[in-house]
């Protein structure tokens, strides 16, 4: 199981994404990215990277792994995810707060340009500090980041002035979760009767 | 309505479905399943890898969707109890968790959003923090100039 399968070409699946009109690689993200820094195969790189969302579960208080869709975004430097809600959506804060012990599986492909993408499966340590300040570094690039990807976000900002800015104030109020991989898993072409790559960090 | 009906009639709006339980080491492990209803006895047969180390106990199943712009978001969770069977695994739901999509949820997400966001703010004596408009602004300016070269659709 430890040993990774072979995808073929990783070059291929860099074009593909590269040439993908939806793609928002630049010349950093292709040389640090998340394949590299944990020596995982480009395709799955390619799918934390292009991925428009994932599915993150956390620990409820009786146990019960509680999963909803959020966006990652992946932090080459400090090798961790950041993932953010608002403090009126905070009960995955809350859960990690308490276990820190977390899950992000990645196995929907719409909107990331990629054909047949792994299913990638990464669990993870996090903590979701009290501290509500971004963090300084990338704030406009991780926003443009979901401009780009969720382009009717601009105009909502646009017709959102004044008063109207008000009401949804609160949904600008985020914590901040900082998930680290300890352990990755991923089935080529998400396949699930094909043996699994994984790496344990 | 019965979960089990609520929960199977929703299922039927999405093309697959995502299964959390957790493994030997109490870590939650999820993968994408198409959940095969059993009216009878009111569970979901769900095909699990061994690979995944899944383990019985509370579980949950989550389905979603977004379209290519990442728009038009609906989902729904089930929590539940996943129990082993001779030839795979079954999903027994005990409550439906309503998610995104459509006005009734937006409302409730905006309102009790809000309440629950001041809640916060007052348990721990807090100040809203100040949501850097001008960034936001920025970013958006960035992200049109960048659509626009990729030939997307950017308004406003």
């Amino acid at each position: 199981m430890s040993e990774a399968p072979s995808f073929g070409s990783d070059e291929a699946y860099l074009r593909q994404a590269a040439d993908s009109p939806a793609s928002l690689m630049t010349p950093e993200r292709k040389t640090a990215d998340f394949a590299g820094i944990f020596n995982v195969p480009t395709a799955v790189g390619a799918v934390v990277r292009e991925f428009r969302s994932c599915e993150f579960s956390t620990l409820a208080r009786d146990g019960t792994p509680v999963t909803w869709p959020t966006l990652p975004f992946f932090d080459h430097a400090r090798r961790r995810f950041l993932i953010t809600c608002s403090i009126g959506l905070a009960q995955k804060a809350f859960n990690v707060r308490r276990d820190g012990r977390v899950a992000m599986l990645f196995s929907n492909p719409t909107g990331s340009g990629l054909s047949s993408p792994p299913l990638v499966l990464i669990q993870g340590d996090a903590e979701a500090p009290e501290d509500l300040t971004p963090p300084a570094d990338g704030y406009i690039e991780r926003a443009q980041l979901v401009f780009e990807r969720q382009p009717v976000g601009i105009t909502m900002i646009a017709v959102m002035s004044g008063p109207l800015r008000k009401l949804a104030d609160w949904y600008g109020w985020r914590i901040f979760i900082y998930v680290r991989p300890r352990r990755i898993r991923w089935w080529p072409d998400g396949d699930l009767d094909r043996p699994c790559g994984e790496v344990v960090t | 309505m019965k979960v089990w009906r609520q929960v199977a009639r929703e299922l039927t709006r999405y093309d697959s479905a995502v299964l959390s339980a957790r493994d030997g080491d109490g870590y939650p492990v999820a993968v994408r399943c198409k959940p095969t209803p059993d009216p009878k006895r009111e569970l979901f047969r769900v095909r699990v890898p061994d690979a995944l180390g899944v383990e019985s106990g509370p579980a949950w199943l989550l389905c979603h969707f977004h379209d290519e712009q990442f728009w038009g978001l609906r989902s729904f969770g089930a929590r539940g109890q996943l129990e082993p069977a001779d030839d795979g695994w079954l999903f027994r739901p005990t409550a439906y968790v309503p998610g995104m999509g459509g006005i009734v949820a937006m409302v409730r997400l905006f309102v009790g959003g809000r309440r629950r966001a001041n809640r916060y703010l007052g348990a721990r004596h807090l100040q809203p923090p100040d949501v850097r408009w001008d960034l936001v602004k920025e970013a958006k300016a960035r992200a049109k100039a960048r659509l626009a070269r990729n030939g997307q659709r950017a308004t406003k």
